[in-house]
């Protein structure tokens, strides 16, 4: 068994972004890291692995700085790594994202499809979902547990007010939500192991074939305003700080007294 | 921006809505500002719908509503909805589709996109409908991206709840009636259960007043003084992670990037550090007040206002003020 997880390097969430003269994010010098959702799905799959004995091949597309994240998906116990060279950051498209990654996961012979239900940097949610649709596969969204019954994944899935049991017959596409795996820390010997390892390039090219509809978007982006912070309320004693606090929610802020 | 014309912006109502909430009719109005714009109709498909939720509809903004089967085996299988939104969507020869951010959604509305071959955009914070955009948070929150429609592009959207206003737009209920058969087809996808696990009586989203509990609560008797204060505000009780991990809510309760995004008139933020995380899906409170006992904390930054102070005994005299609120 083939489990292909999907990896994501992403800005550090905590990272004050800037602009460069043409509108776009300014990547350069920003802390990279693994994105948090494909973690969960790489724990859960090196789990499997552990477990059941499965082959688990991390997967990534981007320029050189996409890197680290197989790196660091391999030194939390990934069997194989690829990189999908892609410096010209085509793949920030969804759509020739996901037919790139279901080329990889068909060429990899992946009988699970693994990676984040969304990502933390630009949570376009849907590179997963239109893997799924590409390869014919079932999916499974926002997964907060799972495991293997023969050829059958069992899935509990995040629904609005609670939680769905969906099973769906391998090979499928499932999606991480946090909870799914808690991630492990490599120790610093499984860092030094994964530095020998080979990682497996391939080019962007070989796999899109065309640019689909979001390249007609025009997308324009900016900073969202922050919040201003307003004050810490004083007081002689706690009592007074809470009656201030109640009196300026009702006074200035006018709410919960329906005002 | 070039001469555009369309046939129909499309609303999709949350299936697993018992009764109507709010987001659709913010939905509804908000494809009303879009379709004027574009020369376009509105067309709202709904579950179950009442008569009264009906003509509500119909006064946000629907041309025209179509009823779909709630209580159908399918109605809570996300490929079975998936499959059918595409197939009529593309029956209507929808330009525009409009789906809310919850996890129906964010289920969904992907594969929608994908089945349809359109572009997806998820998380709308806002619809211009004048200047023929729609925006959307990215960034845990931090970047605004706005998308100009233009008549190549096919479009599926989340609009995430309380982000449009809903307003009535005509006093007149003439949203004509459509008689829609729906073919349900066959899902790899099994359904096998659907356990319910929101705790308190106001949804998260849609509350006007929300109170949150974080890591500051420390155990099951710091939390209740938080789940009373709840109570008492009449406001929904969400958490952070740290607090759900803990078992003392469930998952539809956790606030933040991975869980619901709040935007009540009041937010309550009790032992809440105010992580980028959490902050990703409560910075749009119109009001916070928060309760910690370090000065240093974060949500200090977001917060209107800020009670430097233990929860634990800044709780009670909140209560105590605020159960006679009315007097």
């Amino acid at each position: 068994m083939r489990i292909a997880v999907f990896v994501k390097q992403v800005m550090d969430p905590e990272a004050v972004l800037a602009f460069d003269e043409s509108g776009a994010l300014v990547q350069n010098e920003q802390n990279l890291i693994i994105d948090a959702y494909s973690e969960y799905a790489v724990e859960r799959a090196v789990q499997l692995k552990e477990e059941l004995g499965f082959e688990v091949i991390a997967v990534t597309i981007g320029d050189e700085n996409s890197i680290p994240a197989v790196r660091h998906a391999l030194s939390m116990g990934c069997s194989e790594a690829y990189q999908v060279s892609d410096p010209d950051q085509l793949c920030t498209i969804p759509e020739l994202k996901a037919q790139v990654l279901a080329a990889v996961a068909k060429e990899v012979s992946a009988d699970l499809v693994m990676g984040g239900c969304m990502s933390a940097d630009t949570g376009r949610a849907q590179v997963m979902p239109r893997v799924a649709e590409i390869l014919g596969l079932p999916h499974v969204n926002k997964v907060v547990e799972m495991r293997l019954e023969g050829n059958l994944v069992c899935t509990k899935s995040e629904v609005n007010d609670g939680i769905a049991e969906i099973d769906v017959q391998l090979p499928a596409v499932i999606c991480a939500q946090e909870g799914l795996a808690e991630p492990r820390y490599p120790s610093m010997w499984d860092i030094m192991q994964t530095r020998k390892k080979t990682i497996q390039t391939r080019s962007v090219n070989e796999y899109a074939t065309s640019c689909a509809s979001t390249s007609h978007l025009a997308v324009v982006l900016r900073l969202k305003e922050a919040r201003k912070s307003g004050s810490i309320i004083e007081g002689e004693t706690l009592s007074e700080v809470v009656q201030k606090a109640v009196s300026a929610l009702r006074d200035e802020a006018k709410v919960l007294w329906g005002a | 921006m070039g001469c555009l014309s369309m046939s129909r912006v499309v609303v999709f109502c949350d299936s697993s809505e018992t009764a109507l909430r709010n987001v659709s009719l913010e939905m509804t109005t908000g494809a009303r500002c879009l379709a004027n714009e574009l020369g376009a109709g509105v067309r709202v498909y709904i579950w179950n719908g009442t008569e009264e939720e009906v003509a509500k509809l119909s006064t946000h903004g629907a041309d025209e509503i179509a009823l779909l089967d709630a209580d159908h085996d399918m109605a809570s299988n996300p490929e079975a909805i998936a499959k059918t939104i595409a197939k009529l969507a593309a029956y209507d020869e929808a330009d525009i589709l409009l789906l809310p951010h919850t996890s129906f959604g964010f289920a969904v509305a992907p594969h929608v996109a994908a089945l349809l071959d359109a572009a997806y955009v998820p998380n709308v914070v806002a619809i211009d409908g004048e200047q023929r955009a729609i925006e959307r948070e990215s960034y845990s929150g931090k970047i605004i991206e706005r998308v100009s429609i233009t008549a190549e592009t096919r479009l599926v959207a989340t609009v995430r709840p309380k982000a449009v206003d809903a307003v009535v737009i005509t006093e007149s209920c003439q949203a004509k009636m459509l008689n829609i058969e729906v073919s349900w087809t066959d899902t790899h996808q099994v359904v096998r259960n659907v356990a319910e696990q929101l705790i308190g009586q106001v949804c998260l989203t849609e509350a006007d007043y929300v109170v949150g509990a974080g890591r500051g609560v420390r155990d099951a008797e710091g939390f209740a003084l938080v789940a009373r204060l709840s109570d008492v505000v009449g406001a929904a009780l969400g958490a952070t992670r740290a607090v759900i991990d803990e078992g003392f809510l469930g998952l539809s309760n956790q606030i933040g990037q991975t869980g619901k995004a709040i935007a009540p008139e009041l937010y309550i933020a009790c032992g809440i550090s105010g992580s980028i995380q959490h902050m990703a899906g409560a910075s749009a409170s119109k009001c916070i007040l928060a309760i910690n006992n370090d000065p240093e904390a974060p949500i200090f930054k977001y917060a209107d206002y800020g009670i430097v102070a233990d929860l634990r005994k800044a709780v009670p005299l909140l209560i105590e003020h605020l159960a006679h609120k009315t007097d």
